[in-house]
């Protein structure tokens, strides 16, 4: 770590001020609004709107989905993360290459590729359709949806820490006596553990907030497919700004509270 | 335990990393690989390890080819010059690490395995240290666990790979002579690799001086340093000057292995002073000698009386005494 | 000395270990192989099948459409002014936070974080509560017949919001990494501050700076939630790539809605090629060889 204040570099004043004064005028105050116009409920008024069966509903849903699809992630995530790290085979930079599509990709154009591979009659979705369940227009497909959107979290968060364990942890370990299923077990998997929460809560939080890619799988069916931000929406269309922004108070206030936790969880990890 | 290493080869790519290496280990012995990097030392011991295989030859442990066998069943312990502890696992943890990881029948009770611990804790002077993490702890500390570590399966041979490479000069000294105790004290057959030639000597029965994947002479410290079979092994293992003499012939010889006067005698040759060198107990002289293409290093106590009041330029006269035993058969 | 024989136990263990790790091995490739077609290829062939499944003529149909190109032409604009712009204030945060020590940095990089971990939605609303006709400004606007709210200027500020992150995340660790120590040279050697910024900082920051305005890109023209809270989607006039696609999906014309869609695919596949270009600049930079 090396930076240090001196005076011998200038700039000091110049890229301060012009990173708080952006940071404020483009992001603070904006996010302030939100939170001022909150305030112009009343706590009864509040709570009345955030407990609305609707709004719970969607609540379950979107958190539920997002819960879903990061545990989904966290074991595809690893999975890859840990072919591409260890092995080399044919085709392995394609893979590479790709993973980071769904960042790359606008969330619209995902929305609707998926909703034709999982609608009814689309190629995936018509074996659900034999078995008897839907995948589009459920939360099923909502969570698959956000599974493809979050999949580049928990892969690159792992990737350089998997490849960071030198080599000679596991010849330790394997001289030890450690067969390789123990070495994985018990010396490479823990070591991984707070870079794979990490990666965790990244695909958690993105998947609480995501819309373009879900709104168009979901059905939006209000009390069954309709999620968090798409009430939002719906409450702007109405007019009804202060439902609007309680909702949207709700969501950063309870991601931010999972995400500490998630935080916490990750340092108790990493010192023990 | 014994160990015999028989005609062993490795190559790497296009790179002959060890070339029909014959030696053999007695039991209880401790010996020390050493040479350049690069001299296929490292190689040699991961091979012995099970780490590697070699692409002929075989490893053979008390009368027992093991070539063959994984690295875990081979019963070695092995220390790393990064020390590989586990970073997220207590001091107390990854001592018991090889104890744990034995299938449940030949596993001991936990109570077993704790006081395991703690015994070898105590050996290598730690016990205090159990609970905290590795990265609590100094470079020597890391070490000493990871030997603890290691020794906590009753390896019936260690393998030190560069031990104390990665610690301070001062930490180095100390830990080599623990090492040396250590051995008194448990007499495990022991082969570490190094490329320091003062810690070979001091800590070894036996030195295998190693140079581009050929062994170059096998003997005790004394034996290589006084008969060196070659002049590679003449130079690794000390400083060397070289004396030019008549017909091509030149003989080497060490830098304390002079007599220094202010005035000229019988077979002194005459020399200039480049440079002088107080180095505590000694001091280095610097000297050109007349007919000879390159400057000498002589080392004398720090109080020779051929010292007082010399300074550069000045003349000096030197004979060289060179050991006959110590010039390397090979010209 | 005879060598006795091996015990059949321990020799059979190390080949089956050696056979246990290549299966283990062949399975795991294969699972990663089903992952990636499952999840990453599917959708990719998908829009390109739906796409020129009416043939190459509509194709180009609908993205020549005046719609679509008006589109295009307001998506491209809100990348021209957002990347920029963010590209100077990520510089300027960087360096801020990089070279020097002061209470309240870290708070700072989390502020820097936000945009990027609220929903877009919410990014959209709290312009719609700053600008809207009821919202803070929504009579003052009106007054002087400015409108921000459901007309271009609002969406160009919903990309911004959503893309200030992210040259900065890139360019914080790696002006972090490479320190101060040779613009201080070139200060000892007499530079003024921006010789020192032009000569020294910014090549050594070159791919950093790539990468970050790669990744802006990409977001800012496939930004849909904040956008679509902020346009009036009005064809034509206020819709970005993204928001004609939608239009397009919800009319049931999938072909025309795929193949504005497989643009943007094509795009994506570019800056993917183009990240995966600088990343690897990066990293050569970091162990030290020549870029």
């Amino acid at each position: 770590m090396s930076s240090r204040s001196t005076s011998v570099i200038p700039g000091f004043g110049l890229t301060l001020g012009y990173t708080l004064v952006y940071l404020s005028l483009l992001v603070l105050i904006p996010l302030g609004a939100l939170f001022l116009k909150t305030t112009e409920l009343s706590w009864a008024q509040f709570i009345a709107i955030v407990s609305a069966p609707r709004v719970l509903a969607a609540l379950k849903l979107s958190f539920g989905t997002a819960f879903a699809a990061a545990v989904l992630n966290g074991a595809i995530g690893t999975l890859l993360a840990w072919v591409l790290v260890r092995y080399r085979f044919p085709g392995r930079k394609i893979i590479e290459a790709m993973i980071d599509l769904p960042f790359a990709l606008p969330t619209a154009v995902a929305g609707i590729a998926l909703t034709a591979l999982y609608a009814p009659n689309g190629p995936i979705g018509q074996f659900a359709t034999q078995m008897g369940f839907k995948i589009a227009y459920s939360p099923l497909g909502i969570t698959l949806a956000l599974t493809f959107v979050t999949l580049p979290f928990v892969v690159r968060t792992l990737q350089p820490v998997l490849a960071d364990i030198p080599r000679e942890v596991e010849e330790a370990a394997a001289c030890l006596g450690a067969r390789p299923l123990q070495v994985v077990r018990h010396v490479l998997l823990p070591a991984l553990l707070p870079a794979w929460l990490t990666g965790f809560a990244l695909a958690f939080a993105r998947g609480v907030g995501e819309y373009g890619s879900v709104i168009f799988i979901a059905g939006n069916m209000p009390m069954k497919t309709e999620i968090l931000p798409l009430l939002i929406m719906v409450k702007l269309d109405q007019y009804d700004y202060a439902g609007a922004t309680a909702i949207g108070v709700l969501m950063l206030v309870v991601s931010f509270i999972l995400l500490l936790a998630i935080n916490l969880l990750q340092r108790r990890i990493a010192h023990g | 335990m014994s160990i015999e290493v028989r005609d062993v080869n490795k190559r790497f790519g296009g790179f002959q990393a060890l070339q029909a290496i014959e030696l053999h280990i007695q039991s209880g012995e401790l010996v020390a690989l050493l040479g350049p990097s690069g001299c296929g030392k490292t190689s040699l011991l991961r091979i012995i390890a099970g780490l590697e295989t070699p692409d002929s030859g075989s490893i053979v442990f008390h009368g027992e080819d093991v070539s063959s066998r994984d690295v875990r069943d081979r019963n070695v312990g092995f220390v790393f010059q990064h020390y590989a502890l586990f970073r997220h696992m207590t001091v107390f943890d990854n001592v018991a690490f090889g104890l744990r990881m034995k299938p449940k029948k030949l596993r001991p009770s936990e109570a077993v395995i704790a006081a395991k611990v703690h015994e070898l804790l105590n050996l290598v002077q730690l016990d205090w240290l159990a609970d905290r993490y590795p990265e609590q702890l100094s470079g020597g500390q890391r070490q000493r666990i990871a030997l603890a570590r290691a020794l906590a399966v009753e390896p019936e041979v260690l393998l030190l790979d560069e031990p104390f490479g990665a610690l301070d000069a001062k930490v180095r000294k100390e830990l080599r002579r623990w090492l040396a105790q250590l051995h008194e004290d448990v007499h495990l057959t022991s082969v570490f690799v190094t490329h320091d030639q003062e810690e070979a000597m001091e800590v070894a029965d036996r030195i295998v001086v190693m140079n581009k994947g050929v062994i170059e002479q096998i003997g005790t410290p004394a034996e290589v340093y006084a008969n060196p079979a070659s002049e590679f092994v003449y130079h690794f293992l000390g400083d060397a000057n070289r004396l030019q003499l008549d017909e091509g012939r030149s003989v080497l010889f060490r830098p304390h292995e002079v007599r220094l006067s202010r005035e000229p005698q019988a077979a002194y040759i005459a020399s200039e002073v480049q440079d002088i060198r107080p180095l505590g107990a000694l001091t280095r002289v610097t000297l050109r000698l007349a007919g000879q293409p390159e400057p000498i290093e002589a080392e004398v106590g720090h109080d020779h009386p051929g010292l007082v009041g010399l300074a550069r330029g000045e003349r000096l006269y030197v004979q060289p005494v060179p050991s006959a035993q110590a010039q390397p058969s090979a010209g | 000395m005879t060598t006795a024989s091996l015990p059949v136990s321990a020799n059979a263990r190390a080949t089956t270990t050696r056979r246990g790790k290549q299966t283990a091995r062949r399975l795991l490739i294969g699972a990663a192989w089903l992952t990636f077609a499952l999840f990453l290829l599917l959708p990719l062939l998908i829009v390109l099948g739906e796409a020129f499944k009416q043939g190459v003529g509509t194709f180009f149909t609908a993205i020549l459409e005046p719609d679509a190109l008006a589109a295009l032409k307001l998506t491209l604009l809100a990348v021209g002014i957002s990347v920029p712009l963010n590209l100077a204030f990520g510089v300027a945060a960087a360096w801020c936070v990089s070279k020097y020590a002061f209470r309240g940095k870290s708070l700072l990089v989390t502020l820097i974080d936000l945009p990027f971990s609220v929903s877009p939605v919410i990014a959209g609303l709290i312009y719609v509560l700053l600008f809207g006709a009821q919202g803070y400004f929504g009579e003052w606007l009106s007054d002087r017949d400015i409108q921000i709210v459901f007309a271009v200027p609002g969406i160009v500020l919903a990309t911004l919001f959503v893309t200030v992150p992210f040259v900065a995340r890139e360019l914080i660790p790696l002006m972090q990494e490479q320190g101060s120590t040779e613009e201080e040279a070139a200060r000892l050697l007499g530079a003024s501050g921006w010789q020192m910024f032009w000569h020294i900082t910014l090549p050594n920051i070159k791919w950093g700076l790539i990468y970050g305005v790669v990744l802006c890109t990409a977001r800012a023209m496939g930004e849909f939630g904040a956008v679509s809270v902020v346009s009036g989607h009005i064809r034509g006039l206020t819709n970005t790539l993204p928001l004609h696609v939608e239009i397009l999906y919800n009319e049931y014309n999938h072909v025309a809605a795929f193949s504005v869609a497989s643009l943007l695919l094509a795009l994506a596949l570019v800056i993917l090629l183009l990240k995966q270009w600088s990343e690897s600049r990066i990293a050569r930079l970091k162990t030290g060889a020549q870029p």
